[in-house]
Parts: C-alpha cells; structure tokens; sequence
C-alpha cells in the first residue's frame, strides 16, 4: 500500500486536531485555559511553563485512530508599561498518531506566537477591579510543516474582560484566529468564546498578610472551526464546533502560581469524520519577576 | 498563654523598628491577590530606609515601615502604584510602626460611615 496515499485522510483528521488544540491558548495569567486582563506591571516579567497532554481515540469503520499530544509551553510576559504588555509562547510538541496498525511520532518546535495586550478600560476599588484589555498578535511557523505546525503565519485578535475581586475572579474573552495558507494547506479560522470563574476557597477570610489563595476554577470554552481547505477545495471533515468545561484548582502565592485543571468536551458538532478529543490534562506554574 | 504570646509579638515588632520609624497606610484599589500585590511590595522595598513591607488585601492597604526621614508623597505613590497598575489612593502616616495591628478588619470597616473613612481624595 502507498503509505502517502494511506495517510492522506488520516493527515486531514490530525490538521482539525492541530487546528482545536493549538487554539488553546498560553494562559499568562489567573485563568488555567483562558486569558486574563489583570496587569503585569511596567518592566516586570511573568515566566510561565505549562504542560498540556491531550487524549483521543475512536473507531472508524473498524479502524481505530489514537492520538496522544503533549505539549510544554514556555510563556514570557514582559511590560513594557503597566498598561502595554508583550508576550511571548514557545511550544515543544509531541505527538503519537495511531491508524490502525499504523504508528509515528512527530516531536520538536511548535508554532510560537507573540502578541500585545493593551489595558483600555480600568476601574479599581479597595479589593477588586474591572478591567477590559484587547489584544493582537501573529503565530509564526516555528514548528514542522504538517506535524508540529502548519507552516503559515497566521494573525489573532481578542478582547478580555476581567472582573475580580478578593474572594472570586471572572475571566470572559472572545477571540478569532485568521489563519493564512501555506503550501496548499489553509487552516479554517477559527473563533472562540471563554469563560473562566475563580472562587477562593482558602483561606475563608483575608487578613492581614495572607500569603496565598486557594481557587477552585471552572471554566467554559466555546470553539467554532471552519473548514479547512487542501489547494483550494474545502475539506469536509474538518471544522466544527466544540465546547469544552475545565475544571480545575489553583494556588496563588506572593511569587507563583500553580495550576491544575482537566479539559473535557462536554459538546460536539465536529464536521465529518473528523476525531474528537476526549481530554487534555493541564498544568502550569507561573513566577512573577 | 496568649499574654505571653503577644508579648513575644510586641517584643519582636519593637526588635526591628526604632523609636524614630514612621508607617505609611497607603490606600491602593485593584488589588485583588497575593500574586498580584508582589511586585508593588517589592518596589517599595527597594526604597532606601524602607525595613518592611505588609499587606492587607481586604482593604485594600499596603503597610509600610521605615525610617523616620523616609518621606512619601502623593505624586510619588501615585506614579509608583500606577507603574504597578493600580490606583493609589492615600496615605496615612503614623509614629513607630505596627504594621497593621492597629488597622480594622474588613467586617468592622464595613460599619465606618464613608465620611469616616480618611482619604486625600487622590485619584489614580
């Protein structure tokens, strides 16, 4: 059997695979899976390191498809004021693909991605804030073509609202990636909407010099593919919608925060054939220099 | 055994701070975590003849125990917290430093009428 023309439908399933998870984002802030309009402050810088490993699996046609991703991203945020911020996502993948008897692997770079986030809107109060902050930026195609990236550079744009306060945090963010074609191959665009509450569990009263937070955190994703499209004909096993609930824990010291959650598809209306994922574990810890 | 303890407490605190140190309570909104009052503590205690730096998160003040001749203003804590990203609102400053043992809890300022409540009216 040609093993190129063998895996040409199986390589269509894994493009909507990269194109759901690499939509999920860096998160640089509070949230676990979404962003946050809370500042970094003028010249200070947030390193962030998170380990994202997702799972699918299914039968198609007595064909069994499994793949396993894991990702470690590296995520610098610096501010350059306390109203202008830059960062930068630095991904190294791997993946396992399963068809049947069938096994690869593909490891390296993945795509980086950098972007600004700027503070428009900002109201504070003793112990709590509401804060609107847009944000922009460009995935480069750092990572291998048709493997660990999807060789073009591609642009994204969003809003984050955030509302918090001492006792609980409620991250919303709306987000849509244009993404470009390369060598014939152009991801579908994508769109996303995501909600992210935070609720302090401990300690049960703040006083004075409260070291650290406990949250319990649920967040909700909403995420809308379109279709691919292979040299100019639309690929109907691709695109689709997916929501996604996270739950999760986190624990926000003075210096650094640690973080757990698990992201499960609680709804799906994927086009054609294309393979669901079934979960992706995540786990971060962010330092504040 | 609480007498003593607090004698321990009041012994430690006079330990570190000179009949001469004064505190500044500095009001500052926005600040919603531990995370994220860090660096505003950190910058501050970069300042020379600034000994300690606490925090009471619920109300929003950030303490400050120094020298006597370390002298703040409001265009300097105004620029400062701003460059944090947040909205400094006032100080007091007191003789000899406490560091917020004397400051109320949450729930009692929650019956200070607003009038009561000291603010310079600096807006970030």
């Amino acid at each position: 059997m040609n093993e190129t023309l063998f895996w040409r439908p199986s390589i269509l399933a894994m493009s909507l695979l990269l194109t759901l998870w690499v939509v999920i984002p860096a998160s640089w802030a509070a949230p676990i899976a979404t962003n946050t309009a809370l500042p970094i402050s003028n010249d200070a810088i947030i390193v962030r390191a998170q380990l994202v490993a997702t799972h699918a699996a299914d039968s198609l046609g007595g064909l069994n498809r499994h793949v396993d991703r894991f990702e470690a991203r590296t995520v610098l945020g610096y501010g350059l004021t306390s109203k202008l911020a830059i960062f930068g996502m630095l991904p190294v993948v791997n993946i396992e693909r399963t068809i049947g008897d069938i096994r690869t692997t593909d490891s390296g770079l993945g795509d980086a991605a950098l972007f600004a986030r700027y503070e428009l809107l900002r109201s504070d109060k003793p112990g709590r804030t509401f804060r609107i902050a847009p944000y922009a930026g460009l995935r480069f195609p750092t990572g291998k073509e048709g493997t660990t990236g999807d060789g073009s550079l591609d642009a994204f744009a969003g809003l984050i609202a955030t509302l918090a306060s001492t006792q609980w945090v409620l991250d919303t963010q709306l987000r849509h990636d244009f993404n470009a074609e390369s060598n014939g191959f152009e991801r579908g665009d994508a769109t996303r909407f995501d909600v992210s509450f935070q609720y302090r569990w401990s300690p049960a009263k703040v006083v004075r010099e409260t070291p650290a937070f406990v949250y319990g955190v649920l967040e909700l994703s909403a995420n809308y593919s379109e279709r691919n499209r292979i040299s100019g004909v639309t690929d109907p096993n691709s695109g689709g919608f997916l929501l996604y609930l996270t739950p999760g824990l986190q624990y926000a010291a003075r210096r650094w925060i640690v973080d757990f959650g698990v992201k499960i598809p609680v709804l799906s209306d994927l086009n054609g054939t294309a393979l669901e994922p079934d979960y992706s574990i995540l786990t971060s810890i962010r330092v504040n220099f | 055994m609480k007498s003593i303890v607090l004698l321990v407490m009041a012994m430690t605190v006079a330990g570190i701070a000179s009949a001469d140190d004064v505190q500044y309570d500095i009001r500052v909104d926005g600040i919603t975590c531990p995370f994220c009052v860090a660096t505003s503590e950190r910058a501050l205690m970069k300042i020379a003849g600034v000994h300690a730096v606490g925090s009471n998160l619920e109300t929003g003040t950030i303490f400050v125990c120094a020298d006597g001749e370390v002298t703040f203003t409001d265009a300097q804590l105004k620029q400062l917290f701003l460059d944090k990203g947040f909205t400094y609102r006032s100080f007091e400053k007191s003789s000899g430093c406490s560091m917020g043992a004397h400051e109320h809890d949450a729930d009692d300022l929650r019956d200070i009428p607003e009038d009561h409540d000291h603010d310079a009216g600096v807006d970030g």
